[in-house]
């Protein structure tokens, strides 16, 4: 059930949920406000939102959470100290002092009490070191509501006209892997099935089971990560199957764009294979969403095919060497701010190198965008030199 | 190294949620789930949650696992005419139908589960019709409301943004579109509403008035459609200390939306029932200055695996 | 990003070949510039497998493949050889590196090919002869003789040209052809010295006996594979994948010797010069700006850390004017703000080159895992109850140490748990005539022995008789000689 959109007052709004305060013995007030929480459960979505409120809301809201984190985490706030930042209420988001996402390798970081923990989320990939990385109630439904909140730049469908299929393990199987467990948290939004598409008979049953949800669906997601969409689809090419989805399916992958072996996967032609094989209305129905489990929001791409950034995240893209942010438009270290993070000050700086734009996008849309292009890759680990925890030499 | 808080542990698994089917005599049937806690203690006391116009029973998952934590046992029914397992099409709705379908479970909850007395936990539209049966019921021992609706017409009047109560009966549409989805027949419920006195706040009132259970009323301070002023109306705080308003700050009418709210609005809820549960005569005269608090809160992931679960034996 | 594409050729029996019928492969170097090599075609295999090139090598005399590569070692060392100024020219445009750096490796170079004494020592020392490889030898009471194994794979490594010479000359001077793979980030180095062979005699077997090809890591396709299995020996150098994958490609009677990845470190008292001892391991670390395996990446320091920044600092700095450091790239950048993001977070004290040129962090040893390389240097503290031999493991590779005199007794503890080699702090670069490498002593790993036997007629040291082995057993008199 709708109402109109409060905008929400990003300062001062906040007072600790539960706090209550009594008219008369007969009248209650609850007050569990946050600005946060106002604008990611928001009933207008952010995205709609013209550039400048997007702009105050981030400044406020990463200011608020950066209190919160100097309050309560005593490794980050050492950290802070020890840098020189100016007060939060001075400092500019880009001298944030930032934790290189590597840290939650080998340090705990937390900004809540153990038991607040739900769970210790870990880096998918088989070798090395995975990040660990806690989360705690808030923090985790506001990454569902990232997702909520961004699937509006998909479409708008009824909870009830949705079919999803996860190439990837269902609940019962996720243990604590952040990308699995995202994925299959699409369940609690959608009725859902998930198949590893391991070999070739659970590719034929994935194939049927599209088919017949399709037949009984107003509309069909296929969510996985690119490899698994592009080996079903190789899989239904070698199976003579196109299927005639028109309008009524949408593929979303989520991960990273390499295949085993290292291989880079061209985007755009992927769309084209996927669209092809799936019989879709055009490419604008493949879209990519980025997430790594040191990041708290998950990012939708639009139809224009840009990752927007929602305003309680701010992104920058940073010059290797000073750490400080590029110029709009040119290569980077991608580094975010991300308040939607209570559990841990999620003010990180990442291995990917990307593009950060803001303003109009394509799509209509007034925001900020990011392009996330590669995996940063130490040249020196090519010599023979051992870097310890090195993966990968290419030749 | 981070210490491995809750890494190692399985899966919480939610609350064990059973389903009956309440066979009427004309044939039709009405789904009840009922919920219990995982803990060996003794029930502390059993609700009935009665949901909203169009919600189904898994939109109460959280409210239930709440409840279970705390000790409670928890009935949920689809009522007749309604989005979910039971009999009949939502279109053919009317308010005397959720009555029906109300009764026939308090009935069959007597009957069959030996329950004298219980609490009624009744949301939106479903609250109106839980007014009215607890002024005429003995067997509901408190009542709790969220966005409860008093007065009828004025919030269909907001919803549909016309007033089709005032047409008469042959200038009614033959359907309305309720959240740009749903059709419902307007004659059947219209009619049904003039009949029996369901539209104007003063039946409301006078309901109230003959009731005697306490009540505790939460509304949404940004309600678009249930306003604050007339709960206040209808409750008539003044002259009955066994009766208290919880207002929500920053919310609207779908209580869920903001989960920073909705989690302070089910503690404040649970805390609620957990008072009025232990009954008694001094209730009636005043309730406490503030509810205890909840013992136990469900996790995230409870609340999820909860929902899946649920949600899994709606779809199949 | 690309500004200019360079296209090299392959070479394929000392042949340079400018076609590519399997297409070229594009990659971006450090600078910013666009490269392209050939891909390996089925032809050039099937040049590079006939038997001539490996066979005249085989039969040439030790001493003419030396006096070969001491001619072509001569025009390497005269700053007028126009194969050098290119080179030179590459390293710097295309690699990044400074003039001085790029000056200082073609010197190198030079200095390997041309250095005829000290490639007889090394066959004397880890062979046992000078001319085993032409000659019966005798030892003992046999005579020995070393034969190649015949075709030598190299997978060089990434952006270390010093190793890919190497590699190279050990291959030829026990008369093995040598098929060079290159690496995408120095494809240069192999072509350079294969062009060079051909300026000194274009049709000698030396020049026809060295090839340098090209494939994708890990991705050799059919006539790779082809290449893979007719090697009787495969060089690996490099990260991990790559000597993985050559263990796993070889032909299971082929020899695989594998160099690297390692890691070095030193361990220094600085309690009396710190200057010499600042001095000392600021060469090993800016030497090849880290990326050789015997750089020193951690050091150990007495009295403490903290009294040796000051005369570090200032050795770093003048190594930055005298060793300018080659042109580092976004991403290697990037992997050292990330590293100092995270020594400072730990609450590590880090000291920065104004210019960015080098770093250096106060850490415990368990930091190390994350290393950027780049000139940066960890400093740890070397309580009086450390065991040296519990900071090293078998993937340590040069311990270097300061001063020699007073430390050298570390040797003991260092090798057994692993090292292969000590040297004076300051000497990292430097291999001597007869010292180990990773462990073993590669020419012995290159070749085959074999050979003839006294005849019955010699008497043996313990026997003053002929061995007469049928009367022995007739008349059962064996056991008489046991000594
Ligand atoms: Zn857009």
């Amino acid at each position: 059930m709708s109402r109109a959109t409060s905008i929400p007052q990003p300062a001062g709004a906040d007072q600790p949920p539960n706090e209550a305060e009594a008219q008369s013995p007969s009248v209650r007030i609850i007050d569990a406000r946050t600005a946060i929480d106002e604008l990611i459960f928001a009933e207008d979505p952010w995205y709609a939102l013209p550039l400048e409120r997007q702009r105050e809301l981030s400044d406020a809201l990463i200011r608020q959470a950066l209190r919160e984190h100097l309050e309560r985490c005593p490794s980050y706030r050492d950290y802070y100290a020890r840098s020189g930042a100016a007060e939060p209420g001075a400092v500019a988001l880009a001298d944030i002092p930032l934790v290189s996402t590597r840290v939650f390798k080998f340090a705990d970081l937390r900004s809540v009490e153990a038991h607040e923990v739900e769970r210790w989320y870990r880096s998918s990939g088989t070798s090395g070191q995975p990040s660990r990385v806690p989360r705690d109630r808030a923090s985790l439904e506001r990454m569902v509501g990232s997702v909520h909140g961004s699937v509006g730049l998909l479409a708008d469908w009824d909870e009830d006209e949705v079919a999803v299929i996860n190439l990837g393990p269902g609940r019962e199987h996720v243990e604590d892997v952040w990308f699995q467990y995202v994925m299959s948290l699409i369940e609690a939004l959608y009725r859902s099935e998930s198949r590893v598409p391991r070999d070739e008979a659970a590719l034929d049953e994935i194939i049927g089971l599209a088919q017949s949800l399709l037949d009984d669906y107003e509309h069909l997601i296929v969510v996985g990560p690119p490899f698994h969409v592009l080996d079903l689809c190789e899989h239904m090419q070698r199976r003579g199957v196109e299927l005639q989805a028109g309008e009524g399916a949408t593929i979303l992958t989520a991960g990273g764009w390499k295949r085993f072996g290292g291989r880079a996967i061209p985007k755009q032609e992927f769309r084209a294979v996927v669209a092809r094989q799936f019989g879709l209305r055009g490419e604008g129905q493949v879209r990519d969403v980025f997430n790594q489990v040191e990041l708290n929001t998950v990012l939708f791409e639009c139809e224009a095919h840009e990752k927007h950034v929602p305003p309680w995240v701010h992104v920058a893209a940073r010059d290797p060497e000073t750490l400080q942010p590029v110029p709009e438009g040119e290569e980077g270290m991608l580094s975010y701010l991300d308040a939607s993070c209570s559990a841990y000050p999620c003010f990180i700086v990442t291995e990917d190198v990307g593009v950060v734009r803001r303003g109009r996008c394509a799509c209509g849309r007034e925001g900020t965008r990011v392009d996330v292009l590669r995996r940063l890759e130490s040249r020196a680990a090519k010599g023979c030199a051992l870097k310890m925890g090195q993966i990968h030499a290419n030749g | 190294m981070p210490t491995d808080e809750k890494a190692k542990s399985k899966l919480p698994s939610a609350v064990s949620t059973e389903e009956s089917v309440l066979r009427l005599e004309d044939g039709r049937q009405i789904v009840i789930w009922h919920s219990r806690p995982q803990s060996e203690e003794p029930v502390r006391g059993t609700v009935l949650l009665a949901p909203g116009f169009c919600a189904r029973m898994y939109s109460l998952a959280a409210m239930a696992a709440y409840l279970c934590a705390n000790g409670f046992a928890v009935y949920r029914y689809d009522p007749l005419d309604h989005r979910g397992p039971s009999s009949g099409e939502l279109a053919d709705f009317t308010m005397t139908t959720g009555r029906y379908s109300m009764d026939q479970v308090l009935d069959w909850l007597a009957r069959e589960r030996g329950v004298e007395s219980l609490g009624v936990i009744a949301t939106s539209l479903s609250a109106r019709i839980a007014y009215r049966v607890a002024s005429e019921r003995d067997n509901v021992a408190y009542l709790v409301t969220a966005v409860g609706v008093t007065h009828l017409r004025a919030t269909l009047e907001r919803v549909f943004g016309v007033d089709h109560m005032a047409s008469p009966p042959e200038q009614l549409p033959e359907t309305v579109v309720f959240e740009e989805r749903h059709h419902i027949r307007t004659l059947g419920f219209a009619t049904d509403a003039h009949e029996l006195g369901w539209n104007p706040a003063e039946t409301t009132r006078a309901e109230l008035d003959r009731a005697s259970v306490p009540i505790v009323a939460f509304i949404a301070r940004d309600d678009d459609w249930v306003l604050e002023s007339e709960v206040e109306e209808a409750l008539d705080l003044a002259n009955h200390p066994e009766r208290r308003m919880c207002k929500l700050e920053g919310s609207g009418h779908n209580l869920a939306k903001n989960p920073r709210i909705a989690q302070a609005m089910l503690r404040e809820l649970t805390g609620a029932v957990m008072a009025l549960e232990t009954g008694g005569e001094w209730l009636r005269a005043g309730l406490p200055p503030s509810f205890p608090a909840i013992e136990r809160e469900p996790t995230f992931e409870m609340l999820t695996a909860q929902v899946i679960a649920e949600r899994r034996r709606s779809v199949r | 990003m690309a500004t200019k594409t360079k296209t090299l050729p392959s070479v394929v029996c000392g042949t340079v070949v400018r076609s590519a019928p399997a297409g070229h492969h594009t990659s971006t170097t450090v600078t910013g510039h666009e490269l392209r090599v050939p891909l390996l075609a089925m032809s050039d295999v099937d040049t590079i497998l006939a038997d001539g090139p490996r066979d005249r090598l085989a039969e040439l005399p030790t001493q003419e493949i030396v006096n070969f590569l001491y001619a072509a070692g001569q025009n390497w060392k005269s700053s007028e050889y126009v194969r050098r100024r290119l080179y030179i020219r590459e390293l710097i445009n295309q690699l990044g590196y400074s003039p001085e750096m790029a000056k200082l490796e073609a010197n190198w170079i030079a200095m390997i090919l041309s250095g005829y004494a000290g490639l007889y020592d090394i066959i004397a020392s880890e062979l046992g002869h000078r001319f085993i490889l032409d000659e019966w030898i005798p030892r003992e009471e046999a005579q020995v003789r070393a034969y190649p194994k015949g075709r030598s794979l190299h997978i060089m490594p990434g952006n270390v040209p010093f190793s890919a010479v190497v590699s190279v000359v050990r291959a030829l001077v026990t008369k093995n052809q040598v098929i060079a793979k290159s690496s995408s980030e120095d494809p240069f180095t192999p072509v350079a010295l294969a062009q060079s062979f051909a300026d000194v005699d274009a049709d000698h077997p030396v020049t026809r006996a060295l090839s340098v090809v090209y494939w994708p890591a890990g991705a050799p396709g059919e006539a790779g594979e082809r290449i893979v299995a007719a090697s009787d020996v495969i060089c690996a150098w490099g990260g991990q994948s790559a000597v993985d994958w050559a263990r796993k490609a070889a032909r299971p009677d082929a020899e695989v010797v594998r160099f690297g990845p390692k890691r070095s470190l030193a361990f220094v008292d600085a309690g009396e010069r710190p200057e010499d001892a600042a001095r000392g391991l600021a060469h090993d670390v800016c030497f090849r700006d880290q990326r050789a395996c015997f750089s020193s990446q951690q050091a150990f320091v007495r009295p403490s850390p903290a009294q040796l920044v000051p005369a570090l600092s200032e050795a770093l700095d003048n190594y930055t004017e005298i060793l300018p450091p080659s042109a580092q790239g976004f991403d290697d950048r990037g992997a050292r703000a990330l590293t100092l993001a995270e020594a400072r977070f730990l609450g590590f004290s880090c000291w920065e080159a104004k210019d960015g040129s080098w770093a250096i962090i106060h850490c415990p040893p368990s930091f190390a895992a994350q290393h950027p390389l780049s000139r940066t240097v960890y400093l740890h503290d070397w309580p009086a109850d450390l065991d040296p031999g519990a900071q090293v493991t078998g993937d340590t590779q040069t311990v270097a140490l300061f001063p020699w005199a007073k430390l050298r007794p570390i040797r003991d503890a260092v090798c057994r748990a692993g090292v292969s080699r000590v040297v004076e702090s300051g000497m990292s670069n430097v291999f001597r005539p007869g010292g180990a490498h990773d462990g073993m002593f590669p020419l012995q790993r290159m070749v085959r022995f074999a050979s003839t036997e006294l005849p019955s007629a010699y008497v043996t040291k313990v026997m003053t008789v002929k061995i007469e082995q049928t009367k022995f057993l007739e008349q059962d008199r064996f056991v008489e000689f046991i000594p």
